[in-house]
């Protein structure tokens, strides 16, 4: 097993850094990892495009982390940069989506893990400025200047 | 004419969108599947080392990473000019078994599965991986288990299971020590038990349920194409390709000759390519007259191949051959066809360990930049997945061209859809129980669609819309 299975909290940067701001979670995973002291139950993965592989895996396992965040670049009308939680109930309740593993985890996979899992989960989003059609790694400024504010909310917020 | 779209197309890795077109009798007109491709990734590669690119190619998509980390090694192998020690070859071997181990388990109980297990008709609040953990949690502990047993063995392999770097130029960067053998031998042992589980278990409560659909849906007849050793044995690492005509009679090539003998043809309503097998003529997606369409993955290697190198993977290859014959056009016997291969990739995995080679310091050779063309090609879980380099003399990038296993089933996944469309739709009547039948059509290929788009606005995941023949929406269905 993994050892992050065993971890009190588990939080996956997730999102494709060869698409500009998709890189945010992973960008936020890599500065925590390098400057932040990490209480030992807790466990910080860049999960890349590989996220959904992971949360599946856990949420079958029988051994789960009591909770999740997940670290993740969305595009949603607000302003660039703007660091934000998404709230899972406000999704809409379609139950098709669930089981690609490619990309960002959907609503309702995190739903099973909340509801069926017994998991508490966050999403802790950033607003993109762009993210563009083709190949282009590289974070924007605003969301650049969000991803040590995330690792300060991370700390004060979900890990205390 | 009414027009149906089914976008995105569920438990497929990516996305895709089904159109179908209905004439005014309501049967099926035409059908087209457009799936998101990633752009613009051969340009971000020119003018980079090229010994970067293995550890950049795992960035394309979380999926398959090792497919594409072994490939960029194997192409870097080429353009540096030089052969990879039998050890470093070995390992690299064993990374490719392992994470094929993990890919079929999961395609098939979580993405596949789904509609056997629980039926095509079952509701899709339960026709899912949940719905199978409940309906039967001593198989959805089995699964967790072993596909964590895989990502621990890659662990122990290459030190990282998510973004491997240890498959590099001239070879494999870390040897693998007799502690580390010994502790990979039981876990290799537990998956190859479970493999047996598998297709005993699918053989039993699952195949058996649904040979009328499979005998029906996606149906159409192609050519098939696939990696063999020199002596027609299965290889899913390296060997040489095998073009197989629907008749049975084949080709064969060297990878980089692969552009003598693929064409790629272009149709003006998406931009991902068709390859098609140029040798044969012009290409057609014809259902009654196809020409020039070929598919890989599972179902193709097991059509191409002589025979399995494995004890029980050959045995379980030649049942499937006396029920099924040589080649099988039956598109759903894919998920038959990739239990056999995950069989192999467990036995495969522990001949690999028992190998007196595999803990021999001696994995990789240095490697001294130069002009040059290298092609590399390992079979993908989900097909023949081609990396063709070129470099100048600093050994910096200068061409990069890509063909994923997807990529060739382009034409046969578009004709498969329209197949099982026609079969199913009749007079406009249709239900989502015909509508996933469709679906499963597509999941049968295990695509891996590429994109990284994260528009909550656009997120409606099965999106159905019904047009009248003027092309005005007066229907639509969200799923």
């Amino acid at each position: 097993m993994d050892d992050w299975f065993g971890k009190r909290v588990l939080i996956l940067g997730c999102g494709n850094v060869l698409f500009g701001d998709d890189g945010f979670g992973p960008a936020v995973a890599r500065h925590c990892l390098e400057e932040c002291q990490l209480p030992t139950d807790v466990s910080i993965l860049n999960a890349g495009t590989s996220v959904r592989n992971i949360l599946f895996d856990v949420l079958l396992s029988e051994d789960r982390p009591s909770r999740i965040v997940i670290l993740d670049a969305i595009d949603c009308d607000r302003e660039p940069g703007e660091i934000f939680e998404l709230d899972l109930d406000a999704y809409p309740a379609h139950k098709v989506d669930d089981f690609s593993m490619h990309q960002v985890p959907t609503s309702n996979l995190l739903r099973e893990l909340r509801d069926l899992g017994d998991v508490q989960v966050s999403v802790l989003a950033c607003q993109v400025a762009h993210i563009p059609d083709e190949v282009s790694p590289g974070l924007s400024a605003p969301v650049t200047e969000a991803v040590s504010q995330a690792a300060r909310t991370l700390s004060q917020e979900y890990l205390a | 004419m009414t027009r149906i779209t089914i976008a995105p197309v569920t438990r497929i890795e990516g996305h895709a969108k089904v159109t179908i077109d209905l004439d005014d009798s309501g049967n099926v007109a035409d059908t087209f599947v457009n799936v998101v491709e990633l752009r613009g990734f051969e340009k971000f590669c020119i003018g980079r080392p090229v010994e970067e690119l293995p550890r950049i190619m795992t960035s394309i998509c979380g999926v398959c990473p090792w497919s594409h980390h072994l490939a960029s090694a194997k192409a870097n192998d080429a353009v540096f000019g030089v052969t990879p020690p039998s050890a470093g070859r070995k390992l690299r071997e064993l990374c490719n078994s392992v994470a094929y181990t993990e890919e079929h388990i999961l395609h098939f109980f979580f993405l596949a599965g789904a509609d056997y297990i629980m039926g095509p008709d079952a509701d899709y609040s339960v026709r899912n991986v949940i719905g199978i953990a409940q309906a039967n949690p001593e198989v959805g502990r089995m699964v967790v288990r072993n596909r964590h047993l895989g990502a621990q063995m890659l662990n122990i392999i290459s030190g990282k299971t998510i973004h491997p770097v240890t498959a590099v130029p001239g070879g494999y960067s870390k040897p693998l020590s007799e502690a580390e053998r010994q502790e990979l031998l039981p876990m290799a042992d537990e998956v190859l038990e479970f493999a047996k589980f598998a297709i005993s278990f699918a053989k039993e409560n699952v195949f058996p349920n649904y040979l009328e659909t499979v005998q029906s849906v996606g149906v159409i007849e192609t050519g098939f194409l696939g990696t063999v050793a020199e002596d027609g044995t299965l290889d899913l690492y390296d060997g040489k390709l095998r073009l197989m005509k629907p008749d049975g009679t084949y080709e064969e090539f060297a990878y980089d000759q692969y552009t003598d003998h693929i064409g790629e043809h272009v149709e003006p309503w998406t931009y991902l390519k068709f390859p098609y097998a140029k040798t044969w003529g012009d290409f057609s997606m014809d259902l009654e007259a196809p020409s020039g369409v070929y598919r890989t993955n599972t179902l193709a290697r097991l059509n191409v191949c002589d025979r399995i190198s494995t004890p029980l993977a050959q045995a379980e290859l030649e049942e499937y051959r006396e029920k099924f014959g040589r080649p099988v056009q039956l598109t759903l016997l894919y998920n038959w066809a990739r239990l056999i291969e995950l069989l192999y990739n467990a036995e495969k995995a522990i001949q690999l360990l028992n190998d007196p080679e595999i803990t021999s310091k001696d994995t990789r050779v240095p490697v001294t930049p130069r002009a040059a063309r290298g092609v590399g090609c390992v079979e993908a879980p989900r097909g023949t997945l081609i990396h063709d380099y070129e470099t100048d003399e600093n050994g910096l990038v200068t061409d990069v061209n890509l063909i994923v296993g997807t990529t060739h089933n382009n034409a046969p996944i578009n004709m498969s859809v329209k197949q099982a469309a026609q079969t199913l739709i009749k007079d406009g009547v249709y239900d989502q129980g015909i509508l996933n039948q469709v679906e499963m059509a597509i999941r049968a290929y295990d695509p891996c669609l590429s994109c990284a788009t994260h528009d909550l606005s656009n997120r409606i995941p099965v999106k159905i819309e019904i047009r009248d023949p003027d092309g005005e929406v007066v229907d639509t269905l969200v799923g």
